[in-house]
């Protein structure tokens, strides 16, 4: 079992710096996925040790959740690369005062 | 009609008249004053109610309402009136209707803004002065804040947003320690809720705890009052502040830094107002004789009056730090001579400035041949101030100072330098304003107070020569209240010889900061 | 004995005149006010007869009434107490009687006024507040009389407002006032400390002062005697009392001759038995003897006719304290009393010579004028001459009773106190002969214009003129009346007065004595003003030491200078090096400089950090997350 919790632990960090480092819009999305997907994985997991089966109904409802929030992101980039011209995000840098 | 809680009702009916106005449609404007007046002489009458059911034997808190409010974070609704918070509610309730009927004069824009403001300041002051909740206190202490700002941001005179930013940001400065000290109080002295008699029924906290907590609220309180050397605001403000500003501000709201002392600060840390008392009463000598000096610089009426507010504040503090009654019950009979003498002085010279537009007291110059009926008012309202015996000012004055000199004749003598230089700043004010020869042809012209204006200083200026002949009734009042102070304070200072000697009691959010344990 | 409708009917009617003409004035016919004013002291003065009548009739010879509490809290408990003993009555009936004098003459001095109603209404509280004062049965009461009077003074030396001179020396004198008046207050406060009570007829008992510490006594005392000074004029608060002769002239006589400025006088009889235990007495002494003998040196140069009796009137006062430091209290009150006559005679004889010149009070410019107006010289004439000392008239005998206790007491003082008298004397002839003797001065023009004034004037004078002859006979000396002697001693009966013992032989060397001294004081007058006037302007004009005493005097030995430059100007300095101070220092150094620049410092930095990358903040996110994780972690750890 704890294989597969640090698989779940592998794939988050991967994602998470990803999302960190990467400066390219798309990339930095696929990386959510990846964390979201570590976190499913990790739901899963849990689920089987306890046996209940609430961690995988929760796990169906975050992947049909997932899709519909990809959708979303890809809308975001989209309308940025239009705004700004270049899927990169460094010319994200308005939020301060 | 025992359980007509007619605390919340003084209170709540300016608040309930700014609502109305605010509510009134915007072509019907003009309503705004009628209703303004409405509802404070109503507060006036509740509070007069309030004090008719009053029992001046009894020393502790009466007319009492109490129910839970928020029980989770031990927050309470608790309002009720002892002889230290009555003279003041009176105070605040008296000056209402004449500082809302001082407004006709001078508001010529955005009236029902204006009235709404005012009467949310009334109620909101009122409120600060029932509140027996400490946050409930704090929340009217701030509250108080925005209707202020509002009204000296926009009324004001041409550097009123500058005036307005430093008032707010001088008060609110002092409002986060205070806040934080609350918190650590309840914290620490392990009460189940805010409530004031809660807070006092608990054991006594240890005595570094006690300073620390004190110093936390003195500092919120001094900036109100306020005490050298963070009285910088009160000028300005004062300057910008339309009058009806000035005159709330002057006789209501510096109180309430007062109030929070003699409330809350003096019998919750006995031990550190023995320990600070000294320095505060130092402070206190030297506000009386710096404002009274500053007082004595100005040309601008409006600034002299305010650093003569600061010399009388001092006053205030050195009788509350004399930690006798004499200095007690003198310091808060002086809290409501001021606020007659001092709110008079602003009126009077607001109703100058209405009229010609300047506060350069060179401006003006033989005004009492011209305008002798508010010549006269001028003078009680400024021998008023000036403390001489037979009108209020001297009262207070004269029981500081015997309070102060039962600490040591010294203090006494110092703080008494405040009467000389007090007489020189106002007298010379008048000279200024009233005698002389009119050098300046439009002041030949000036009209004598009109019926509105009679109507607002003639009040004033009566209560002014009344309490100065008859303070028993306010006095009688004060007193059983002011032992009750200093019954804590000295209980407090005699405990505090076995608190020290206990270990400070945990502070209990570390308790339950740890996890709890299971099985 | 309980009595509150005797002290209703002396206290009220003169604030009930004050109020209600100074409300309702305005709306009265021209002369009511007037009329008003007088009727009010008129009662008091009834009333005040009464209450001398009715006090040979009760037992212990006091009178009281009492009106409840005024205020009280923990140490000291203060009540609307007031007392007639036989001090108190005879200074109410100084002050109605000359008062209500004064009130008759004002409406003739005030007719050319176009409204008097102010003048009124402030001389009737006057009165109100003075009765008050001398009436209260404990010492914040008196205190209300005793600022009270102040502030009347205040109001009727400012009373043409419109001249700005004349409204500050209104200030001057309220001011310096004040100064008094701050020991008399601390005087009160170490009072309740020592002793808890400010009970007049409590203070009187000698018992309660043994238990007390002498410095404590001695401090109380000396602050006691500041107030005194203060209202009384003696150094060193004396300099307002020449400024304040800018206020009508029945002002002058009223209230800085014959009443208020004796309050200082009459408190320290009131408190007979405490100056006495405090051991302070040789100090009232020592500055009543000088400020009599500087007073008198500088009246001899004085050119303004009030001024000169301003003058005069510091210097008797300074003579009454002398009395006073002597233990010889009946003494003091006895020149109160002639005082009160002859001086307020002088006064309004020369308001009468000032209102038949149109406000001319400069004396080099009159002369002669006994021709012109025959009441009023004479009557002046005789007021001089019992200040100077003449035999027989009032202000001698009363002199004389002074200078005795002086001699038995302080022989040195005694001395400057006889140099003194000669001085007054001087400077009485010089005075009386450059007004009223010699050739005229005036143009001709308004030589002829000049008119005796009015018999509602002229009438006060002449009862004042009989007052200021004949008032010495209620207190004559033992070697001359025996039985009958020292009438007004024996009816005071002030407690705490010090037996003054001297022989018959004594007594009569004391009467030649001064009358030998009067004498030679107006010989000197004659010699040089009348005889020698030339060959004096001469010496005066030539350098050399008459000279420069000449000019000291003539500016006051600086004093006044001094102090208005130095002391009031420094003050004012002191006010604006403070308000550069606050605007500079704590406002813009310390409170928009230096917490300005805090804050100011605190964003900039924290500004920094909120650089606006998305990608940054996503950063701190993580790697709080992660630091959060890790703290669990370790903490779940068990070490």
């Amino acid at each position: 079992m704890s294989g597969y919790l640090a698989l779940s632990l592998a794939l988050f960090s991967i994602g998470a710096l990803g999302v960190v480092l990467r400066r390219n819009l798309l990339v930095m999305l696929i990386s959510i996925e990846v964390m979201l997907n570590a976190a499913i994985l990790a739901l899963v997991v849990f689920s089987r040790m306890y046996g209940s089966v609430d961690g995988r109904v929760m796990g169906i409802l975050a992947i049909a959740v997932a899709a519909g929030e990809v959708a979303v992101g890809l809308a975001l980039v989209i309308a940025f690369v239009r705004l700004r011209g270049r899927p990169d995000a460094t010319a994200m840098d308005l939020l301060k005062w | 009609m025992v359980n007509v809680p007619i605390l919340t009702i003084t209170y709540a009916l300016p608040l309930v008249g700014a609502a109305a106005i605010l509510l009134i449609p915007r072509e019907r404007a003009a309503l705004a004053r009628p209703l303004a007046l409405f509802f404070t002489s109503l507060a006036l009458i509740a509070s007069l109610l309030a004090c008719g059911r009053f029992d001046a034997a009894l020393a502790g808190y009466q007319l009492v309402e109490s129910t839970t409010w928020i029980p989770r974070l031990g927050i309470t609704y608790h309002l009720g009136i002892d002889g230290i918070s009555l003279p003041l509610v009176l105070l605040t309730t008296f000056l209402g209707p004449i500082t809302v009927l001082s407004a006709f004069g001078c508001i010529t824009e955005r009236h029902k803004e204006f009235y709404a403001a005012l009467l949310a300041l009334i109620g909101f002051s009122l409120g600060s002065f029932l509140a027996l909740d400490t946050v409930l206190f704090y929340l009217f202490f701030e509250l108080m804040l925005v209707p202020m700002f509002l009204i000296i941001g926009i009324w004001g005179g041409k550097g009123r947003v500058h005036a307005a930013v430093k008032f707010f940001l001088f008060t609110v400065a002092g409002s986060l320690p205070f806040l934080l000290g609350l918190i650590a109080l309840k914290i620490y002295s392990g009460s189940p809720t805010f409530g004031l008699t809660d807070l006092l029924s608990m054991p006594a906290l240890a005595p570094s705890i006690q300073c620390w907590l004190f110093l936390a609220f003195a500092f919120a309180f001094a900036i109100k009052v306020p005490m050298v050397p963070v009285h910088t605001w009160l000028p300005d403000a004062h300057g910008e502040a339309p009058t009806p500003g000035s005159v709330w501000l002057a006789a209501v709201l510096l109180k309430v830094g007062v109030y929070g002392f003699l409330r809350f600060a003096l019998p919750l840390f006995p031990v550190a107002v023995e320990t600070f008392a000294p320095y505060l009463m130092a402070l206190s000598v030297i506000g009386i004789v710096y404002g009274a000096l500053l007082a004595l610089a100005q040309t601008n009426m409006k600034r002299l009056v305010a650093y003569s507010s600061v010399s009388h504040m001092g006053y205030i503090m050195l009788g509350v730090f004399a930690l006798n009654e004499a200095g007690i019950a003198g310091g808060v009979f002086q809290m409501v001579a001021h606020g007659l003498t001092t709110g008079g002085l602003f009126l009077l010279v607001g109703m100058l400035y209405e009229r010609r537009h300047t506060l350069d007291i060179p401006s003006y110059g033989g005004l009492a041949r011209v305008m002798p009926w508010h010549a006269t008012a001028f003078m009680v309202v400024v021998l008023g101030s000036a403390a001489l015996p037979g009108l209020c000012g001297f009262i207070g004055e004269f029981l500081v100072l015997l309070g102060a000199a039962r600490v040591g004749w010294l203090w006494a003598a110092l703080g008494g330098l405040g009467i000389i230089f007090g007489a020189a700043y106002l007298l010379v004010l008048y000279r200024g304003l009233m005698f002389g020869a009119v050098r300046h042809r439009q002041n030949e012209s000036l009209p004598d107070l009109s019926l509105r204006e009679g109507l607002v200083i003639a009040p004033v200026a009566v209560l002014i020569v009344v309490l100065g002949l008859l303070p028993s009734p306010v006095l009688q009042r004060v007193r059983p209240a002011v032992g009750e102070v200093l019954r804590r304070v000295e209980a407090g200072g005699a405990v505090a010889g076995r608190a020290a000697a206990r270990p400070a009691a945990p502070p209990a959010f570390l308790d339950r900061a740890t996890p709890p344990k299971e099985d | 004995m309980d009595n509150p409708i005797l002290f209703l009917t002396i206290l009220l009617p003169p604030f009930l005149g004050a109020l209600v003409i100074g409300l309702t004035g305005r709306y009265l016919p021209r002369k009511l006010p007037g009329i008003l004013g007088c009727a009010t002291v008129l009662v008091s003065l009834a009333a005040s007869i009464r209450g001398f009548v009715d006090l040979h009739h009760v037992e212990g010879a006091l009178l009281e009434a009492d009106f409840g509490v005024w205020f009280a809290v923990a140490p000291l408990t203060v009540r609307f107490h007031f007392l007639l003993d036989p001090l108190a009555s005879f200074m109410t009936l100084v002050v109605s009687g000359v008062g209500f004098l004064i009130h008759v003459y004002s409406i003739g001095y005030m007719r050319h006024e176009a409204r008097d109603e102010r003048f009124f209404s402030f001389m009737n509280l006057f009165t109100g507040t003075m009765l008050t004062l001398v009436l209260a049965g404990n010492l914040p009461l008196m205190f209300i009389g005793w600022e009270g009077v102040g502030l009347c003074s205040y109001l009727l030396i400012g009373y043409w407002f419109t001249d700005g001179a004349k409204a500050a020396a209104g200030i001057k004198a309220f001011l310096v006032n004040r100064i008094g008046d701050l020991g008399f207050l601390i005087g009160i406060f170490l009072l309740v400390h020592a002793i808890g009570t400010v009970d007049f007829q409590a203070l009187a008992q000698p018992a309660l002062f043994e238990s007390v510490g002498a410095g404590l006594l001695c401090g109380i005392g000396l602050c006691l005697f500041l107030g005194a000074t203060g209202k009384s004029a003696q150094i060193p608060l004396y300099m307002w009392l020449p400024d304040a002769m800018a206020g009508p002239t029945p002002v002058s006589a009223l209230i800085h001759a014959a009443t208020m400025v004796t309050a200082g006088v009459y408190m320290v009889g009131r408190l007979g038995v405490l100056f006495a235990a405090s051991g302070v007495l040789p100090i009232v002494a020592v500055v009543g003897a000088a400020t009599a003998f500087f007073a008198a040196t500088m009246a001899l140069t004085e050119r303004d006719l009030k001024k000169v009796l301003a003058y005069s009137t510091v210097s008797q006062l300074g003579f009454m304290f002398l009395a006073m430091g002597c233990g010889a209290y009946s003494a003091g009150i006895f020149h109160v009393y002639t005082h009160a006559f002859f001086k307020a005679l002088l006064f309004l004889a020369a308001g009468s010579v000032i209102h038949a010149l149109h406000g001319e009070q400069d004396i080099r410019r009159m002369g002669g004028l006994l021709r012109k107006l025959p009441v009023t010289g004479t009557t002046f004439l005789i007021g001089g001459l019992a200040l100077a000392g003449l035999p027989l008239l009032s202000g001698y005998l009363s002199k004389d009773e002074i200078l005795l206790a002086a001699r038995t007491s302080f022989v040195p003082l005694w001395l400057l106190a006889e140099l003194t008298a000669l001085l007054t004397a001087a400077y009485v002839g010089r005075l009386v002969w450059l007004v009223f003797f010699g050739k005229t001065r005036i143009e001709a023009a308004a030589w002829a214009g000049v008119r005796e004034s009015p018999p509602v004037m002229t009438g006060p004078l002449v009862v004042l003129a009989a007052g200021a002859a004949l008032a010495g006979y209620v207190n004559l000396p033992h070697v001359v009346a025996h039985e009958g002697a020292a009438l007004l001693k024996r009816f005071l009966a002030i407690a705490g007065e010090q037996a003054i013992t001297a022989s018959a032989a004594a007594e009569v060397a004391g009467l030649v004595v001064s009358g030998l001294v009067c004498f030679g004081g107006l010989a000197l007058a004659y010699g040089f003003v009348v005889r020698r006037r030339a060959q004096l302007h001469a010496r005066l004009a030539r350098p050399g030491a008459l000279g420069r005493l000449h000019a000291l005097l003539l500016a006051k030995y600086f004093v006044d200078g001094f102090c208005m430059r130095y002391l009031a100007g420094g003050a004012r300095k002191l006010a604006g090096v403070v308000h550069f101070l606050d605007e500079l220092f704590v406002d813009a150094f310390l409170v928009r400089g230096v917490f300005g620049l805090l804050v100011r410092i605190l964003g900039e930095a924290t500004r920094l950090l909120q650089a606006g990358r998305v990608q940054a903040y996503g950063m701190a996110l993580v790697l709080g997350g992660a630091a959060m994780l890790l703290y669990l972690l370790l903490s779940e750890i068990p070490w």
